[in-house]
C-alpha cells in the first residue's frame, strides 16, 4: 500500500524524477572535477570553497553570476524554442554577435537622446540583426533545403571573423590599443539595479521574455502551430497549418532572442564589442536547452547553474590556480550525463504507467 | 613565379585536404551505420592534443599517431555507448562531447604551459616521394609532395569505396543504416556494426586531428581543429554520401583553405578575416547545391535503434 501511494505520489510530479537525477548529473561533474583539480596537486576542498565563494560569498559575485545568467536564458530559449518547432539552431553564438553588433552600432548614434528610447531603439536593433541572421539559415533551409545544423554552425565562423575584421578596422576605437570598439554613450547602458554589485537591468527584460515566449509558445495558436509542425511538419500540414509559416516566425524569433542576449550582455555588462566579446554564451544555451528539458522551470534553474558554473571557475582560476577550461569540462559531462539519465528517467516514467517494478 | 604559385597552392590544397579527408571519412562511415557523428570536431581536436603529447612524451612520432588512435577509440566506444545503447540524441550527445574534449584539451595545455613543459616537438612527418619528382612543375608537389598521412587516407577511401560496395559486410553495414529491423532479422549484428562504424569513425577523425599537430605545426594550441569537423560534415552532405563525391569535397575544402592561406602570405591587400571566410562562406554555398529530400542518406539514419521496441 505504501508503495502504491508512493508510486502515485512520483507520477503526479515526475518532475521530481527530472530533478533528482538533474542534480545527480550535476553531483557527478562535481566529483570528476575534483578529481581533476586533485591531481593537478590543488586540494579540491580549498578550490570547491573558492568557487562557491565567487558565486554567493559577496553582493558584487552574484551580481555577476546573474550577468552571465541573462545572455545565457536568452540564449537557451532561443535553442529551447526552435528546436521544439524543428530548426535546430546551432547558430545563437553567431546571432549574439549580430545583435551585439547592431545594438553597438544604433547606440553609438544615440547620444543624444533620452535614456529609455536609445535604450530601446538600441535593443530593438539587436533583436533585428539576430533575427536576420537566422532568416539567413532559416531562408536557405527553406528554399534550398539546406541542413540548419551546418548552416547556422558556418555562420557562427564567419560572424566571429567579421567582428574581428570590423573591431581591428572599420569599428576599432581610435583611443584605445586594444582592438575593441568605444564604448556605448552612457545614456543607452541599462541602468545597474542592485548596489555593490555591477547587476544590470537586463536580467528583467530577460525574465520577462521568458514568460512572453512560454506565453507564445503555450497559451497562443501561433505556438501551438509551432509545435505541431515541430513534432510533425506533415501531420502539421494535413490539419490545416500553414507549416512553413510557423517555421518561420520561429525561426525569427529564435534568432531575436539570441540577438537580445548579445544586446543586453553589450548594453548592461561589457560596452564595448571586441573579439572574444561572446566566449561560448550561444554553445551554452544548447546545454541549458537540453538540461531544462526545454520547459521554462528547468531552463531558469539549469541557465543559473551554467552561469554559477561560469563565475566558480573563473574564481577558482583567481585564488587556485585551477586552468578555467574545468568550466568546459564540467559542462560536458552535465550535458552528457543528463542526457543519459532522460533513458532512465523514461524507464522509470513507463514503469509507473505500466505498474511494473522499477528497474 | 606563376607557376610555382600554382605548384604551391595545389600541393597545399591537398595537403590542407588531408584533415578533412580524415574526419569526413569517420563520419561518412559512422553515417552510413545511421549514427550521425557529431562529435567529429571534438574528437579531432582531442587527436590533435593526444597525438601531440604522445610524440612529445616519447620522442616518436609514430607513438604519437598511435595515441591519437587510442584516444580515437576511447572516444569513439563512449559515443556509441551513449548514442547507441541508450539511444538518446545524437546530437546532444555529439555536442555535450565537443565541449568534454575543449575541456579536456584547453585544460591539460594550460597545466603544461604554466609549468613550461609544453615545447616544440624537434621533427615532423616528412614528405615522402623522392626529391627530383618533387621538382615536376604542378605536378610534382601536388602528387609527390606529400605526407605519409595522406597517401594513407587515399588508400583508406579507396579500401572503403570497395568494401561498401563489393563485401558482403559493406552490404550488411548499408542495411543496418537503412533498416536496422529487417537486418537484425535477417541476422545481422546491429549493435556491433554500429558499434564498430562509430569507434573507427573516432578513429579517423582522431587521425585527421593529429594530422595538424604531427604534420604541420609542431605544437597544440587550444581549440585548432577550429570547425574542420563541422567542415567534414558539410563535405559529405556535399558528396551526397559517396565516397568519391566525398573525397572530391574535401579536396574542394582544402583547395579552399590553401587559397586563403595563400591571400594572407602573400599580403594581397585583402585582411586576413576575410580569407580564413572562405572555407566556411564555401561550404554554405556547398550545401545549396545538394538538392533533393535523402541526398544519399540512410533511412534511418540518426533514429536510434532499441532492441526491446
Amino acid at each position: 500500500m505504501h508503495r502504491e501511494k508512493f508510486k502515485s505520489f512520483l507520477q503526479k510530479r515526475s518532475f521530481l524524477i527530472t530533478g533528482g537525477m538533474a542534480i545527480l548529473a550535476i553531483f557527478i561533474a562535481m566529483v570528476v572535477g575534483g578529481i581533476l583539480i586533485f591531481m593537478i596537486g590543488i586540494n579540491p576542498f580549498a578550490a570547491y570553497q573558492s568557487f562557491f565563494r565567487g558565486i554567493f560569498g559577496s553582493v558584487y559575485g552574484f551580481g555577476e553570476t546573474m550577468n552571465k545568467f541573462t545572455p545565457l536564458l536568452c540564449c537557451a530559449l532561443s535553442f529551447s524554442l526552435a528546436q521544439k518547432s524543428g530548426f535546430f539552431n546551432l547558430g545563437s553564438e553567431g546571432q549574439l554577435y549580430m545583435g551585439a553588433l547592431c545594438s553597438v552600432l544604433m547606440a553609438s548614434h544615440l547620444s543624444d537622446m533620452p535614456a529609455v528610447p536609445a535604450i530601446f531603439f538600441s535593443v530593438l536593433a539587436g533583436i533585428f540583426g539576430g533575427a536576420a541572421l537566422s532568416l539567413v539559415a532559416g531562408i536557405l533551409k527553406i528554399l534550398f533545403d539546406a541542413n540548419e545544423l551546418l548552416t547556422t554552425m558556418m555562420l557562427n565562423y564567419i560572424m566571429t571573423y567579421i567582428i574581428a575584421l570590423l573591431v581591428s578596422g572599420a569599428m576599432k576605437d581610435p583611443q584605445s590599443a586594444m582592438e575593441q570598439t568605444a564604448s556605448v554613450p552612457a545614456n543607452t547602458r541599462l541602468p545597474s539595479v542592485l548596489t555593490d554589485s555591477r547587476l544590470h537591468a537586463g536580467l528583467f527584460i530577460a525574465l520577462a521574455v521568458l514568460i512572453l515566449v512560454w506565453f507564445l509558445h503555450q497559451r497562443t495558436v501561433r505556438g501551438f502551430e509551432m509545435r505541431l509542425s515541430g513534432i510533425n511538419p506533415k501531420s502539421a500540414h494535413y490539419a490545416g497549418v500553414n507549416e512553413k509559416r510557423a517555421l518561420i516566425i520561429a525561426i525569427i524569433v529564435s534568432g531575436a532572442l539570441s540577438g537580445l542576449g548579445g544586446s543586453l550582455e553589450l548594453l548592461g555588462n561589457q560596452y564595448k564589442l571586441m573579439d572574444g566579446f561572446s566566449n561560448n554564451f550561444g554553445f551554452d544555451g544548447i546545454g541549458i536547452a537540453v538540461m531544462g528539458q526545454y520547459n521554462p522551470i528547468g531552463i531558469l534553474l539549469s541557465a543559473f547553474l551554467f552561469a554559477a558554473l561560469r563565475i566558480g571557475t573563473s574564481s577558482m582560476q583567481r585564488s587556485m590556480k585551477v586552468p578555467t577550461p574545468l568550466l568546459y569540462i564540467l559542462q560536458g559531462i552535465i550535458i552528457i550525463a543528463v542526457i543519459v539519465s532522460n533513458y532512465y528517467v523514461r524507464r522509470i516514467k513507463d514503469s509507473l504507467v505500466e505498474g511494473r517494478p522499477v528497474g | 613565379m606563376k607557376t610555382s604559385l600554382i605548384d604551391t597552392v595545389l600541393g597545399m590544397a591537398v595537403r590542407m585536404s588531408t584533415p578533412y579527408l580524415y574526419a569526413a571519412l569517420g563520419g561518412l562511415i559512422s553515417q552510413r551505420c545511421g549514427v550521425y557523428n557529431f562529435a567529429l570536431e571534438g574528437m579531432m581536436l582531442g587527436g590533435a592534443y593526444f597525438g601531440y603529447l604522445f610524440a612529445l612524451l616519447s620522442g616518436n612520432l609514430f607513438v604519437g599517431i598511435l595515441g591519437a588512435i587510442l584516444f580515437g577509440m576511447l572516444s569513439g566506444w563512449l559515443l556509441a555507448f551513449i548514442a547507441i545503447r541508450f539511444g538518446v540524441s545524437q546530437m546532444v550527445v555529439g555536442l555535450g562531447m565537443n565541449t568534454l574534449y575543449l575541456g579536456i584539451t584547453s585544460f591539460c595545455s594550460r597545466l603544461m604551459s604554466t609549468s613550461k613543459t609544453d615545447s616544440a616537438l624537434p621533427v615532423l612527418l616528412k614528405n615522402v616521394g623522392p626529391e627530383t619528382l618533387q621538382k615536376i612543375p604542378v605536378l610534382g608537389s601536388l602528387i609527390f609532395g606529400q605526407n605519409s598521412m595522406t597517401y594513407l587516407i587515399i588508400i583508406l577511401f579507396i579500401v572503403y569505396g570497395w568494401f561498401i560496395r563489393k563485401t558482403e559486410k559493406g552490404l550488411s553495414l548499408r542495411a543496418v543504416g537503412e533498416n536496422p529491423a529487417a537486418a537484425e532479422t535477417a541476422g545481422i549484428n546491429v549493435f556491433r556494426y554500429r558499434y564498430a562504424a562509430v569507434i573507427l569513425s573516432a578513429v579517423l577523425a582522431s587521425m585527421g586531428g593529429a594530422f595538424l599537430t604531427l604534420t604541420q605545426v609542431n605544437r597544440f594550441s587550444e581549440n585548432m581543429s577550429n570547425g574542420r569537423g563541422w567542415i567534414a560534415i558539410a563535405a559529405i552532405c556535399l558528396g551526397r554520401m559517396s565516397a568519391l563525391g566525398t573525397c572530391l569535397s574535401c579536396f574542394l575544402f582544402g583547395f579552399a583553405s590553401a587559397i586563403s592561406n595563400q591571400i594572407q602570405v602573400l599580403n594581397m591587400g585583402i585582411p586576413y578575416q576575410f580569407a580564413l571566410m572562405v572555407p566556411y562562406i564555401l561550404s554554405i554555398i556547398a550545401l545549396l547545391s545538394v538538392r533533393g529530400k535523402s541526398a544519399g542518406r540512410p533511412a534511418a539514419l540518426g533514429k536510434p535503434y532499441l532492441k526491446n521496441r
